[in-house]
């Protein structure tokens, strides 16, 4: 698979569109996913993740295929949502419905009602976590990326993704102890 | 719940789907970059069907396009071109060095060659310095000759002016003497007259100590200002007549004011002179040196002159005599207000 992605990378940066078009096809809906979780609104994920894929192609003739593509990619969508926030100045937390709607539009995910409540529950402390840390999650549990994927998106060393999802994990925890919550 | 279960659920958590449209949108929105010369080629032929005649395009330029031919020489070289350049530059700069150094070469010539003009011309220019600086140490002594010229000249005038009011006060004194002894001869109060005598001889020879004193200041400074006379009789120029030089409280000496110069002698005076040739040193002030000093007395009315011509007459009790250095001055006795004679 990384193969095949490569030589569609080397055939988009010698100019096919058929290949350009196949990677599109391949990673959009993993960057949409990204950016919605992120940002909150279906109108933003969209642009955003358009504007990922102007990069992509502006930025194609400097991929030299070091990392995978799939992690080259999801950098440059971390910093076109970085660019975002910093213009936008503050991050929209997810409602509970929309996190309650995603889960009860996952079919056989999950078993029950409560088991539904506590993944929209932990889902929303993922948000309040500090944006390193709720990055880390993203790409790491969200996006399916390796720790050291991670690393190399976020532009941080692997032992730093460590360190963080161990924080932000401990933090959930704790929240996902506290009385009241159903279990 | 533990790590693994909220692991577990984070790794479950929901994929929101894309918006319909997403797709074709970035599609549309795909602008590649412009591949570069040679990399075209290949990937047509890449992207033609198998069936298209491979033999248009030779092995080797799939193998080795030409982009990358030069680049791999150019890698291949660039370590020797860069010595070259590196060769060359020095030798550019060793060659602007040689020049730089001929061209100093030349001017250090050129200016050995000023330098020797130049001490030529320093001694010359000594030369001309010295003879100007000969000539501006004459017009310094003209000018101080001028100067003292001027001095003198002002003090001559002085001296013409004393003396004309020295005829007048002898005048007075004849005719106050005249009146005396007139009024001597109707027989008033002799006592009265006779202390009026006494006094008017007293200012007469204060009056000639003050004749006595100018004339010394004038014979010194008509005598280029550097020594005194060695007797009275060599200021028969400078004193009208010899009855200047006896006191009229002198009676035994009253016989020598008819003489002529000629016949008049330094031992027929009245007055004490202190001073003998000695050296004056006029030039460097009024008075000399020793301005203070004692020139002339009268040992009757105590009436002294000093060097500087200014008479003073004086109570023996309060004042005496003291020589120093062979000069005669003033000092008060006992009283100790009085610094000065007055």
């Amino acid at each position: 698979m990384k193969d095949d992605e490569q030589d569609l990378c080397r055939r988009a940066r010698g100019g096919d569109l058929s290949a350009a078009s196949e990677l599109v096809s391949r990673f959009y809906e993993r960057i949409f996913a990204y950016h919605r979780r992120l940002c909150g609104n279906h109108e933003d994920a969209a642009d955003l993740t358009q504007h990922t894929f102007t990069r992509v192609w502006r930025a194609l003739g400097s991929y030299q295929g070091r990392s995978s593509f799939n992690t080259w990619l999801h950098g440059i969508a971390h910093h076109v949502y970085v660019d975002w926030r910093r213009k936008r100045n503050a991050g929209e937390i997810q409602s509970d419905e929309w996190w309650a709607a995603q889960a009860a539009e996952s079919p056989g995910l999950f078993e029950d009602a409560r088991e539904r409540d506590l993944c929209g529950y932990l889902y929303r402390c993922v948000d309040q976590l500090d944006e390193e840390k709720k990055q880390a999650i993203h790409l790491h549990y969200y996006q399916s990326l390796s720790l050291s994927e991670t690393a190399e998106a976020l532009g941080v060393a692997t032992s730093t993704v460590k360190y963080r999802l161990r924080e932000a994990l401990d933090f959930l925890r704790t929240k996902v102890a506290e009385p009241g919550v159903r279990r | 719940m533990n790590d693994e279960q909220i692991e577990n659920l984070l790794h479950q958590a929901p994929r929101p789907a894309a918006p319909a449209g997403l797709l074709e949108k970035l599609n549309q929105g795909i602008e590649l970059p412009r591949p570069a010369p040679g990399t075209e080629n290949r990937l047509q032929r890449e992207t033609l069907p198998e069936s298209f005649p491979k033999a248009a395009a030779s092995p080797s330029e799939v193998d080795a396009p030409v982009g990358d031919g030069w680049r791999s020489r150019l890698r291949h070289w660039t370590p020797a071109l860069g010595f070259g350049l590196f060769f060359l530059s020095c030798l550019v700069l060793l060659g602007i060095q040689a020049s730089l150094l001929s061209e100093l070469r030349r001017q250090n010539t050129q200016l050995h060659a000023a330098a020797a003009g130049l001490e030529e011309l320093h001694h010359r220019d000594m030369d001309a310095g010295q003879r100007l600086r000969a000539r501006l140490d004459e017009l310094e002594r003209l000018r101080k000759d001028h100067e003292e010229l001027l001095q003198l000249r002002t003090e001559v005038g002085e001296l013409r002016s004393q003396a004309l009011e020295m005829a007048a006060l002898r005048t007075e004194n004849e005719r106050l003497l005249t009146e005396l002894r007139a009024d001597r001869d109707t027989g008033i109060d002799e006592a009265f007259f006779a202390q009026q005598t006494v006094e008017a001889e007293r200012i007469a020879c204060r009056n000639n100590l003050r004749q006595i004193g100018l004339s010394i200041r004038v014979w010194v400074m008509d005598s280029d200002g550097t020594r005194y006379p060695s007797s009275v009789v060599q200021m028969s120029n400078e004193v009208s007549t010899v009855q200047r030089l006896i006191c009229p409280g002198d009676a035994a000496r009253q016989e020598f004011g008819s003489l002529s110069w000629r016949e008049f002698r330094p031992a027929m005076t009245s007055y004490e002179l202190h001073f003998s040739g000695e050296e004056a040193g006029y030039r460097e002030g009024g008075g000399g040196p020793h301005p203070e000093s004692i020139v002339s007395k009268c040992p009757i009315h105590h009436n002294y002159v000093r060097a500087n011509g200014s008479e003073v007459q004086i109570d023996p009790q309060n004042w005496r005599e003291i020589t120093i250095d062979g000069r005669l001055y003033l000092k008060p006795v006992e009283d100790p207000t009085r610094n000065s004679p007055p």
